[in-house]
């Protein structure tokens, strides 16, 4: 039997209303992810990784506009969902690591309790005492001391209230985490930690993970296949090696020989000329076209569908690697 | 004097303590150590890189260096011709005059531009205050240099405000200001974090160009070792104050000496799946130097601690490297 995906989304279209107009934010972007798979987003800022994050919990802020797409979990569409049925999901379901996780937990209550509160949404008819147990047993997993429950998220490090946060996110055994740049405030040293606490429970829990990051560099250590984003569109998908390998999208390589490396030979980085496209106005064709130097007169009048180059690796280019 | 061996910056026996006050009635009795005895060269046409994690004192010290702290102790010399002058000792006008010569690059371009000022205002600024140049000898100088930082047209930007440019470009427009006045030394504390990666090797490869251009040395500061991998010819890492190790870039990064460094080096993550790194053999994350024991700083976190840890450790030089570790005594 074929193993189906715990995830999949099909086509989202999302769009932002602002006074100026309607910003393309999302557009036709399709995937699928396996139970236990770690699936990471990679792309520049305002490229859509966010606005895709909150469109899978149905946490998009009130000017937002999906104009099509299905987001099936486990075959269900979440898009059709009501507000109270969504509501058991999130967090039972699915959860999240935020961004800038370490200052969303509220300072005036105790850290554990703040978990015990998604507890008590969720998981109600366990006694006060199995709770608690929960919690300490949550702690353990990330690598805080079960003493620390009691106390206030400002006795806490960035790195261990990103931890807590973690642990938070875990806390009703969710089969599906998305993890919003939970390591881009943090130190080197304290982000391989959480990194690798962070791998080491998806894999113990098989949990399937989103991964939302502008560094392809922490990307490539934790996720098993990678989806590149660009100006709201996805613009290659493929696993992880593969990306880094053989890239087929203008973008994808662009974006590789940009990255500094402290290891290998020192290599001369490449520059994009240019600016990513105003989303209000996105660019005829391909999105990419302005800034790529490979452009065809086809990028200029046709979006490039994204179609599959290879086994299991998908891009949308019309004049590829 | 053969002027070859006379560097652009030399600073000593820096050191900078602000003090924690448990209330405002009382005299502080504890102090940070934010800036502890340092000291180092960088000679006329290069970079250094000073990296380290946050809170290990790196911005202290680049603003120690524009004098915008006066130091608790130390000196920092800028060569003046022939002569080396100390900064710390100058006041006024001499002071205003330095200025010229030693700028800076903030790391937020969203927040370091005023909003009110057109780029025209803002570039033209520092002359302004700095008496230099007519109305037309300013406007001239402004348009070659934004043309310089890659803003072209030049015409186009001159009266347009911050809000309409991008992040790169407004970081452009803060280079273009601080190289206005023509110093000949420029601290960039973290001037590539907050642009993303197409945008971060443009303005990078632009900072190098002018440095080699214009004989400019930077102190740049980082806490990502590829980024001062790709822009400066020497790096030295802070820990908790001190310059525990300092060296020049491609030698460090392949043969780091000190514990810290070696942490340092092996916490970097890899853009590269085919590579599997050794976690650190550290943990945990840097604490306040307040008071601090005169010990090794890195004593508490150090894997390879011995009794000789328990004194502070000498600074070693060694083939034009600088250690400060026990262990290379």
């Amino acid at each position: 039997m074929v193993e189906q995906p715990l995830l999949s989304v099909r086509n989202l279209t999302l769009e932002y209303k602002t006074r100026k107009g309607f910003v393309s934010a999302v557009d036709d972007v399709s995937f699928d992810l396996m139970p236990g798979q770690a699936m990471g987003l990679v792309g520049e800022s305002g490229c859509g990784k966010t606005t895709i994050a909150m469109a899978l919990l149905r946490l998009s802020p009130d000017n937002a506009v999906i104009r099509d797409g299905q987001i099936l979990l486990d075959g269900q569409d979440l898009l059709c969902l009501s507000e109270h049925e969504m509501r058991d999901a999130r967090w039972a379901r699915i959860s999240m690591v935020f961004q800038a996780a370490m200052n969303s937990l509220d300072p005036v209550y105790r850290v554990g309790d703040q978990i015990i509160e998604a507890l008590d949404r969720h998981q109600n008819e366990l006694s006060p005492e199995r709770k608690r147990q929960c919690v300490e047993e949550l702690f353990q997993l990330v690598g805080i001391d079960s003493k620390m429950i009691s106390r206030y998220p400002h006795e806490f490090s960035g790195g261990m209230r990103q931890r807590a946060v973690i642990a938070m996110a875990l806390a009703c055994s969710p089969s599906m985490i998305i993890a919003d740049e939970p390591t881009t405030a943090l130190d080197v040293i304290v982000q391989d930690q959480v990194l690798r606490e962070l791998a080491r429970v998806q894999q113990q829990l098989h949990m399937s993970m989103i991964y939302i990051s502008h560094d392809i560099a922490v990307i490539a250590e934790v996720a098993d296949l990678i989806g590149v984003m660009y100006a709201g569109c996805m613009v290659e998908k493929a696993d992880t090696h593969t990306i880094f390998q053989s890239p087929r999208h203008r973008y994808t390589k662009a974006l590789l020989s940009a990255f500094p490396s402290i290891v290998g030979p020192k290599t001369e980085l490449a520059a994009l000329p240019g600016d990513p496209p105003d989303l209000l106005l996105p660019p005829s064709g391909c999105r990419f076209h302005p800034r790529c130097l490979y452009a065809v007169d086809r990028c200029l009048q046709e979006k490039p569908p994204f179609t599959q180059v290879d086994i299991d690796h998908w891009a949308a280019c019309w004049n590829p690697l | 004097m053969n002027t070859g061996t006379i560097p652009l910056v030399r600073v000593e026996g820096l050191k900078m303590y602000f003090p924690v006050s448990t209330s405002i009635m009382r005299q502080a009795k504890n102090f940070i150590h934010a800036v502890d005895d340092i000291c180092f060269d960088i000679p006329e046409g290069k970079s250094l890189a000073l990296v380290g994690e946050s809170g290990c004192g790196k911005t202290t010290t680049g603003k120690l260096l524009t004098r915008l702290y006066k130091p608790t102790a130390g000196s920092i010399y800028l060569r003046d011709g022939d002569d080396l002058v100390d900064l710390v000792t100058l006041k006024g006008k001499s002071l205003k005059r330095f200025r010229r010569r030693v700028q800076m690059i903030f790391q937020d371009p969203y927040e370091s531009l005023n909003p009110r000022l057109t780029i025209f205002e803002t570039v033209a600024e520092p002359l302004l205050v700095q008496h230099i140049g007519t109305l037309q000898e300013r406007e001239e100088r402004v348009v070659t240099l934004l043309e310089k930082v890659g803003l072209i047209p030049a015409g186009s930007f001159l009266f347009r405000y911050p809000h309409e440019l991008s992040g790169g470009q407004r970081q452009r427009v803060a280079i273009a200001r601080a190289l206005v006045v023509e110093p000949r030394f420029i601290v960039a504390d973290e001037p590539t974090s907050m642009l993303d990666v197409s945008i971060r090797t443009g303005v990078m490869a632009l900072m190098t160009d002018l440095a080699n251009d214009m004989g400019l040395s930077y102190l740049y500061i980082t806490h990502d070792l590829a980024v001062a991998r790709y822009s400066s010819q020497e790096i030295a890492v802070m820990y908790m104050g001190k310059i525990v190790e300092r060296g020049e870039t491609e030698v460090m990064l392949s043969n780091p000496l000190h514990p810290y460094t070696k942490a340092l080096i092996s916490a970097v993550p890899i853009p590269d799946p085919a590579i599997r790194r050794q976690p650190p053999t550290i943990k945990g994350g840097i604490s306040q130097p307040i008071d601090p024991l005169p010990r090794c700083r890195f004593y508490e976190r150090c894997p390879m601690q011995f009794s000789a840890c328990q004194e502070e450790p000498p600074i070693i030089q060694k083939d034009g490297r600088q250690v400060m570790c026990w262990l290379h005594n």
